[in-house]
């Protein structure tokens, strides 16, 4: 940021210039409401990020229970398919930019029960993932590594590029 | 009364009931209980609902029976033999000297009922083999209305009819899926909805790739 540029006789001296893609994305990494999505397991380490050890919302990321007010979806857990079609209607109710975690062995590539015939074999046959995080399940630790992953590739981003997260659904 | 003295009194009961014809003891095995001809297990859990003071439906257990070859499988020896196809002789290796001869039994459904009684603290099981083709049993969701979702869900995932239901939807699987998944020949297709079904493990390619280079060393040496 250029602190030191002073438009002659226009502003006062608290007003700071910036790019626009650092203002944008600043703001987004720092509130990255997160809807909740635990379908399974996961979930347990998921509410346990949100404790006082990891503390999810000293990054100001907020639970949020309805798609339209959140970021980013945690995909927490074993997606069958019955769950796959709502879970692909949910994610399309999100306001762009979105970003998608995969949470574990089971919404990265059906873990466990990928021999199952009614799971989805990885979530990211349906949304487009921007981060795994491995793990049966991760620890809270993990999850939140994951998260500073996701921070910095919206750190990166630009505007004008327009590679924001949440571009396009694969078909 | 042990379990085994239960299921003797009950078996003697149950013929009174129902008819010897339609009644086959299983009091000596592991599991004492009674098996039932199909058509009259309806019957027979309304004898003990009010003879039997069973006002607890426990559960009811189904499984595909296909290459088990235990107790039950033995279509022979029960009174109503003649509703299951002929078991088959299969001979196994013609080249060998011993006998070989493999009997092959006709394939069935297990359903199993379990049902409680609080007034005289017992457990009740009843049996029945159901043939492979068009299964089907009287639905008791009338008497029992937790017998609804257990019903609903054998339907859901092994096919077996439950005629007179109230209402005998697919219980856990999507209500457009095809075909019962814990059927022993149960072949998934490769899409469901637009999902693929399956996914490639990487670890394939490695070996694939492994399986290659040690072909080019051997090839090379």
């Amino acid at each position: 940021m250029q602190k030191d540029v002073v438009l002659s006789g226009g502003f006062d001296e608290n007003v700071i210039l910036a790019r626009v893609d650092d203002v944008l994305n600043w703001a987004r990494e720092n509130s990255l409401f997160l809807y909740t999505f635990g379908l399974a397991c996961c979930a347990i380490e998921l509410m346990q990020t949100g404790g006082p050890r990891t503390d999810l919302e000293r990054f100001g990321m907020a639970p949020r229970a309805t798609p339209r007010q959140a970021d980013l979806m945690i995909v927490a857990g074993t997606l069958t398919y019955k769950m796959a079609e709502r879970i692909k209607i949910l994610y399309e109710q999100m306001a762009e930019p979105r970003y998608v975690i995969s949470m574990g062995s089971c919404s990265n590539c059906g873990g466990l029960f990928s021999g199952g015939y009614s799971v989805l074999k990885g979530v990211d046959q349906i949304l487009p993932v921007d981060v795994y995080v491995p793990g049966c399940p991760p620890r809270p630790e993990a999850l939140v590594d994951g998260i500073f992953q996701l921070r910095k590739k919206i750190k990166s981003e630009s505007l004008l590029n327009n590679n924001a997260g949440g571009g396009s659904l694969k078909a | 009364m042990t379990s085994e003295e239960i299921h003797v009194t009950l078996y003697r009961d149950l013929c009174d009931a129902l008819g010897a014809d339609n009644v086959f003891d299983r009091s000596s095995e592991i599991l004492p209980s009674v098996e039932i001809h199909p058509e009259f297990i309806r019957q027979a859990i309304t004898f003990l609902k009010v003879s039997r003071a069973a006002d607890y439906l426990d559960s009811i257990q189904a499984a595909d029976l296909l290459g088990y070859t235990g107790p039950v499988s033995d279509r022979s020896i029960v009174p109503w033999a003649s509703m299951y196809p002929e078991p088959h002789i299969k001979i196994k290796d013609e080249a060998a000297s011993e006998s070989t001869e493999e009997k092959i039994m006709p394939r069935i459904f297990l359903m199993q009922y379990q049902l409680f009684s609080f007034d005289n603290n017992e457990h009740y099981i009843l049996k029945s083999m159901l043939p492979f083709e068009n299964p089907a049993v009287d639905s008791i969701d009338d008497m029992f209305g937790n017998a609804n979702w257990l019903e609903r869900e054998i339907w859901d995932l092994l096919g077996i009819n439950f005629m007179n239901s109230r209402d005998l939807r697919r219980l856990l699987l999507p209500e457009n899926w095809k075909g019962h998944p814990l059927r022993r020949d149960y072949v998934q297709e490769d899409t469901y909805a637009g999902m693929s079904t399956s996914r490639p493990s990487p670890l394939d390619e490695i070996t694939e790739a492994a399986v290659e280079n040690v072909k080019k060393w051997t090839d090379e040496l």
